[in-house]
């Protein structure tokens, strides 16, 4: 009889036996299941020599950089890789050099010894090692600074590792009741950050995660005090409104957020910068940078609406008062046109972050163009051309989804 | 995986110290001691559809009820745990709390006085009275805590296990909120078309709301319900129940009747591997015998494997040519609709091995790329561009949608003419007049126009079922197919799953000789979307091994699997993939099922899915 698969599960229970008896059998069958150390496989670009260990530590780091970063064993290889290099190169008898570090090793050290903090964060006792390792890491940016005072990327590095620590090591600490201002200066942090930060054309990654790392610390301090709540996913039911915790004047996050709308423009700004770079830029960077930049510009626009919009539609629909011509230093007219200004810009972001194959891009649009029709003079031409098409695109996307948006387009055609 | 038996649950008949019947009943909503109320109620559930169940808006005092979620809130624990069936967080039982310690009882104490009270008499006496079950059991307490967050999900089932009589659920979603019916969560009732076969379709729902209890007779065969998959991050917590049959020394005890009615009364899973409701199943998991003519062809070409190529010259052609080879015109053929890269001889010998190995192949970028490239994007603008069916009464041919839903539900098109099942006489009509599959004749009833990627989809199908594809197949498996079944399927988010079962073996071909005790099974995946990989979404196809193949069935547990922490019996895990096919020889132990789609997902899952009978030829 021929030779034939024993079935799946006979084939488990055959492979289970053998595994029992390698261990005895002296030909040493190899047992299922047991791989080889993990081999990592490294891309080098075109035109650079395999043989050149900058390069293979870049290849290196870059493969981890784009990877899940979720194994601790190869950063560690990174690392020590590192130290390695920089051992050699500050052995090396200068006049026969053939290992020279430069300002891009350094801030790979840097970021890898930041990046080693994440695994350690949340350990029993971990908290002196996570500062150990941020501080090697900025040590390890300032040296490189001493020798490449303009590197670009030594600031972004430096950048990154300011804004990892904030929330990770000091943040962490924290609780409402903090009075530890003074020593721990927090907001200057934020500002060096802010300052050592720039687009590197060269590496948009590095840039818009480094912006992702300031948004989220921004929206931590927004929202600093509701941690459980936004656990409890408050954020899928619009009648929940968060209040904002009071701090006082000596909470470490106290001046941070005082500057909230600053840190919003600032936040803005470099997303549109990075944006308009990346609008040029192959497709390949399209849906994996240029659509995620689009959406969170978008809606960092429509939360700059927020204030305003709330002051003109309570002046202009909610307004018993005849007195009443201004909120917080915004007359009606003011708010109206800051309102639309800003949901506007939302939109046409929103709309740059369009996928054709994901409707909630699409509704993401739709729920944009609403806002900006409740901005327009009641039953103003605008305003209905602006419910109209975003009924349009609830449609189609309630089609494309089964139904998934049908509370959405029952609003908007509820209140029409 | 295996569902726990009864024995395995812990209930708690341990005594308890017993709370004054005054004091019980100023704990609950003191409208259910209203005569009035209680035969309003009554009257309410018996005529209540689709079966008999009712609820009860605020039923025990509101600072109790907070007090029991603010406890459960700080002192559970709660594990997210993803069988077949379902996906929920659970606690710990709670039967076993009077077993405790008063220091640790005094961490649950408000929970402790809740359950004190829903099982107390005169309580029991008033569900009892309303549902019309007989007299309920106060000592058989069980209970568990379940929280539903997003994604979370339970199938249909009927509750019937052991010596249940009533259901009940008791909502603590947050206090103070109402909860939405576009949270889902909700509860849902199956009508029956017959007993033990319930509708495709739920025809009732419960939205909850925090202190609402909602209760049901437990009927054999009729009280199916599922928990609506909760869409948004919010906690749907619940209190889940049942009331027993009483036990020895509690009123209303009749000796022998537990007994009784554990031996008539067996779970989902046992009537379903029953074979009377194997009539009632659609599409059959049955595969339809092949033309012997066909079969001695690939009885040849399998002999011919080791053979040498001398013999290539000799064989006279039919459909297809007797050698263990493709020829040149096979491959021709093969090509229109595969990729190349598995069609040369080194390329079979490659799958050859690996399957022979594993009993398991799995094959990417398995249709050429013109074929692919139109697929997809005819799919992708179906799920984009298209309204799909949501309830079994509007699916249009050539689509069906496959029942009981408490084995499986999914769109199908298996080449036979359009079915809608309402009613019992539909399903016999069917059954008196059966049909075999003829997807020719099917795609000249369909608008090529309307129904374009259904044609194209045929087209697939047509040359999967075709002699020189299943020539292929025998070459790269070594094995000689006997029978063959092909479906085009369609799982919707938010609907659609297969439950784990095993294969159903041929009985007509199980004495032919060199038959495999086995299901070659193969499905080829046209998902046309990513976000799969995770599992979050579901739709991923499993195999597992069924570990304990003995275990009582009679006394299962329909609507709990037990966990396996250590994922130790899982065998193959796929998610959803564009132009992926994977092939399995799938022998009695394993089991297969297809994971409940969620309605996060992207897209429907979509593949065509295949299975054979087989024999080895000497």
């Amino acid at each position: 009889m021929a030779k034939r698969s024993l079935g799946l599960g006979k084939q488990r229970k055959e492979a289970k036996k053998r595994k029992t008896g390698t261990q005895l059998s002296p030909e040493g069958t190899p047992v299922p299941g047991m791989s080889p150390a993990n081999q990592l496989e490294i891309e080098l670009e075109d035109g650079i020599d395999p043989d050149d260990e900058l390069a293979q530590l870049q290849g290196l780091w870059k493969t981890y950089f784009q990877s899940d970063r979720d194994d601790e064993l190869v950063l560690n290889g990174i690392v020590h890789e590192c130290d390695r290099m920089l051992r050699a190169a500050n052995q090396q008898d200068k006049s026969e050099t053939s290992l020279t570090v430069n300002d891009e090793f350094y801030a790979i050290y840097a970021l890898a010894l930041s990046e080693l903090t994440i695994f350690k964060a949340g350990q029993d006792d971990s908290a002196k090692e996570v500062s150990g390792f941020f501080d090697a890491a900025l040590e390890m940016c300032e040296k490189g600074l001493e020798e490449f005072p303009d590197s670009r990327a030594l600031r972004l590095a430096r950048a990154k590792i300011l804004l990892q620590r904030i929330p990770l090591e000091y943040i962490s600490d924290l609780d409402v009741t903090s009075e530890q201002a003074d020593k721990l200066k927090l907001h200057e942090l934020v500002e060096r950050a802010q300052t050592d930060f720039q687009l590197l054309e060269s590496d948009p990654e590095l840039s818009f995660e480094i912006l992702q790392l300031f948004d989220d610390l921004v929206d931590i301090v927004e929202n600093y005090g509701h941690e459980k709540d936004i656990e409890e996913g408050l954020d899928s039911d619009d009648e929940d409104e968060l209040e904002i915790v009071d701090l006082s004047t000596k909470h470490p996050l106290y001046l941070v957020r005082e500057n909230l709308s600053a840190h919003h423009e600032w936040l803005r700004n470099q997303l549109a910068n990075l944006a308009s770079q990346l609008e040029k830029r192959e497709k390949s960077l399209k849906s994996t940078l240029f659509h995620p930049v689009s959406r969170r510009l978008g809606q960092l626009y429509l939360k700059a609406a927020e204030k305003p919009s709330q002051v003109f539609l309570t002046l202009a629909y909610d307004n018993d008062d005849d007195n009443l011509t201004e909120v917080d230093g915004l007359d009606m007219t003011d708010a109206q046109k800051t309102a639309i200004e800003f949901t506007s810009k939302g939109v046409n972001h929103l709309e740059n972050a369009k996928k054709e194959d994901d409707p909630q891009t699409w509704v993401d649009v739709a729920e944009a163009i609403i806002d900006l029709g409740n901005l327009y003079d009641a039953e103003s031409a605008d305003q209905e051309e602006c419910y109209k098409k975003a009924e349009g695109i609830l449609r189609k996307a309630n089609k494309a989804t089964h139904g998934k948006f049908q509370n959405v387009l029952d609003n908007l055609v509820a209140s029409g | 995986m295996k569902r726990s038996s009864e024995s395995q649950r812990h209930q708690s008949k341990a005594k308890q110290p017993v709370m004054e019947e005054d004091k019980v009943k100023s704990l609950f909503n003191e409208k259910i001691w209203d005569p009035e109320f209680q035969q309003g109620l009554k009257s309410e559930i018996s005529a209540s559809k689709p079966y008999n169940w009712g609820s009860i808006r605020d039923l025990v005092n509101d600072d109790l009820l907070r007090a029991v979620r603010k406890e459960i809130e700080t002192e559970i624990h709660f594990t997210k745990k993803e069988t077949d069936i379902y996906k929920v967080n659970q606690s710990g039982d709670l039967a076993n709390l009077s077993g405790l310690d008063w220091s640790d009882l005094s961490r649950l104490p408000n929970l402790c006085k809740l359950r004190e009270i829903l099982y107390s008499s005169v309580y029991r006496d008033v569900i009892s009275y309303v549902t019309g079950a007989g007299k309920l059991s106060g000592s058989k307490m069980d209970m568990s805590i379940n929280t539903y967050t997003k994604g979370c999900h339970l199938l249909t089932h009927d509750d019937v296990i052991g010596s249940r009589r009533v259901s009940f659920i008791l909502y603590l979603p947050e206090p103070g909120k109402t909860w939405k019916e576009h949270y889902g969560g909700g509860l849902r009732l199956f009508p029956s078309i017959v007993a033990n076969v319930p509708h495709s379709d739920h025809s009732a729902k419960l939205v909850p709301q925090f202190n609402q209890i909602a209760f049901f007779h437990v009927q054999p065969g009729f009280s199916f319900h599922d928990v609506e998959e909760v869409r948004v991050n919010k906690h749907r917590l619940s209190i889940q129940g049942w009331y027993h049959i009483p036990q020895e020394n509690e009123p209303g005890y009749i000796a022998g009747e537990e007994e009784k009615w554990v031996q008539t009364n067996t779970s989902t899973l046992a009537q379903l591997e029953s074979s009377v409701l194997q009539d009632y199943e659609f599409p059959k998991s049955e595969r339809d015998i092949l033309p012997y003519h066909q079969v001695k062809h690939f009885e040849k070409i399998i002999a011919a494997n080791d053979v040498s190529d001398e013999v290539k010259d000799e064989t006279p052609l039919s459909a297809i040519s007797d050698v263990g080879i493709l020829t040149d015109s096979e491959v021709e053929y093969l090509a229109e609709f595969l990729s190349e890269n598995y069609l040369s001889e080194q390329g079979i010998k490659n799958l050859q091995q690996t399957f022979l190995e594993k009993s398991h192949l799995q094959i990417d970028s398995f249709l050429n790329e013109e074929k692919s490239e139109l697929l997809k994007k005819l799919i992708k603008s179906d799920e984009l561009e298209k309204e799909c069916p949501y309830n079994a009464s509007e699916v249009r041919n050539p689509w069906k949608t496959a029942i009981p839903p408490h084995k499986w539900r999914y769109l199908y098109i298996d080449g036979k003419s359009h079915e809608k099942f309402g009613s019992e006489q539909d399903i016999l009509n069917t059954l008196n007049k059966e049909e075999l599959p003829n997807y020719t004749l099917l795609r000249k009833t369909l608008d090529p126009s309307a129904n374009e990627t259904e044609c194209k989809l045929i087209d697939v199908v047509e040359f999967l079922q075709s002699s020189i594809f299943k020539k292929y197949l025998a070459l790269v498996t070594l094995l000689c197919p006997l029978s063959e079944q092909i479906m085009i399927r369609r799982f919707r988010p938010g609907k659609d799953f297969t439950l784990a079962t095993q294969i159903n073996k041929s009985e007509l071909l199980k004495n032919v000789e060199g038959y495999v005790d086995a299901v070659l099974e193969g499905s080829l995946c046209l998902t046309p979307t990513d976000g799969w990989g995770s599992g979050e979404v579901g739709g991923y196809e499993l195999y597992m091994d069924n570990q304990d193949d003995n275990a009582d069935k009679d006394v299962e547990d329909a609507a709990v699997y037990k966990t396996d922490d250590t994922g130790d019996s899982v065998l193959i895990n796929k998610p959803p993939q564009w132009n992926s096919f994977n092939l399995v020889l799938r022998d009695e132990s394993v089991l297969q099922f297809i994971k409940y789609v969620s309605w996060a997902a992207k897209s429907s899952r979509w593949d065509i899915s295949m299975q054979w009978d087989v024999k080895t030829v000497e």
